[in-house]
């Protein structure tokens, strides 16, 4: 059997090239077809109501974003899921989640500093002699 | 192990921290309207309105301008509850009704509890009732399928 791999072109795909890729919807759905092992060509493109060359065009954008790899088996091109890129996707999103831990981390945040500056006039106000009045906090 | 129902972590996130000030000070933070203002929102998307009636059943707002972050197809966030239990400086929880939930009208709750420690507060959040709302459960926590949704209605707009 041969396998020899196609899958890597030169150059470093830059997570532009990953968004690209994952925008399409029958892209998408063909990396979810493929999260159940790997398949050839012909089959995936059985999958889709959309023509071959169509497919054909999806799995090119997929390989030049590196989800997908492509070998071949016999006469058929198979195709199999590579998740690596989604990584940069991952951590890109990370800042929009984690709600509640954002919050948390916000509310220490404000609290500590709240705290600390308000301790900090309590003792300036106590360091001054009985009669120097009233020092106004700011909010 | 039976795999009906709804997991209990389907329904439930929990989030920890550990504050270096006492109960009263981070129960403040919770309950002033003023100070919610100040750390209870994002960059991405700036406050509108924060109000908040601290007493058991007092009401409280959320809103804010449109930002830019979606969810569910949201970008100007609003949520609003009733105080459910109101324990000052240790138990704080009331009712969340999100418009950027899957059901806006579905009945979730958030509890915040606080135990003093030597050198602060142990700060424990609650949020309930996410086991019908797979899409706000995964933009809470964190996870790949609520995120993708994310991921391309912002792309895709």
């Amino acid at each position: 059997m041969r396998d020899h791999s196609v899958t890597h072109s030169t150059g470093s795909p830059g997570r532009e090239i990953t968004f690209q890729a994952l925008a399409d919807p029958t892209r998408r759905a063909v990396l979810d077809l493929l999260r159940r092992g790997g398949q050839p060509a012909g089959q995936i493109a059985n999958a889709f109501p959309v023509s071959r060359p169509a497919i054909s065009k999806h799995l090119r954008l997929l390989r030049r974003a590196h989800l997908v790899r492509e070998h071949r088996e016999g006469r058929h091109r198979v195709y199999q899921l590579n998740p690596e890129p989604l990584r940069t996707v991952d951590s890109w999103i990370d800042q929009y989640r984690v709600f509640w831990a954002t919050s948390l981390n916000n509310l220490k945040a404000f609290v500590e500093a709240e705290h600390a500056r308000e301790n900090e006039d309590a003792r300036r106000h106590k360091g001054r002699s009985k009669n120097a009045g009233h020092v106004p906090r700011n909010i | 192990m039976s795999t009906k129902g709804v997991a209990p972590e389907q329904d439930v996130i929990v989030s920890e921290i550990q504050i270096a000030a006492p109960p009263e000070r981070v129960f403040k933070a919770l309950t002033d309207a003023g100070e919610l203002k100040q750390w209870f929102r994002s960059p991405e998307c700036p406050v509108k309105m924060w109000e908040m009636d601290a007493r058991l059943d007092g009401a409280y707002r959320y809103s804010t301008e449109n930002g830019s972050i979606i969810v569910n197809g949201v970008s100007e966030f609003e949520c609003h509850g009733h105080i459910t239990e109101f324990d000052p400086p240790r138990i704080l929880a009331y009712t969340w009704y999100a418009n950027w939930h899957d059901d806006s009208t579905r009945r979730t709750v958030v509890r915040w509890e606080l135990t003093a420690q030597e050198d602060g507060t142990h700060v424990k959040v609650t949020h309930s009732g996410l086991s019908n709302l797979p899409i706000a459960r995964k933009d809470y926590s964190g996870g790949w399928p609520g995120v993708v949704d994310m991921l391309k209605r912002f792309i895709e707009q």
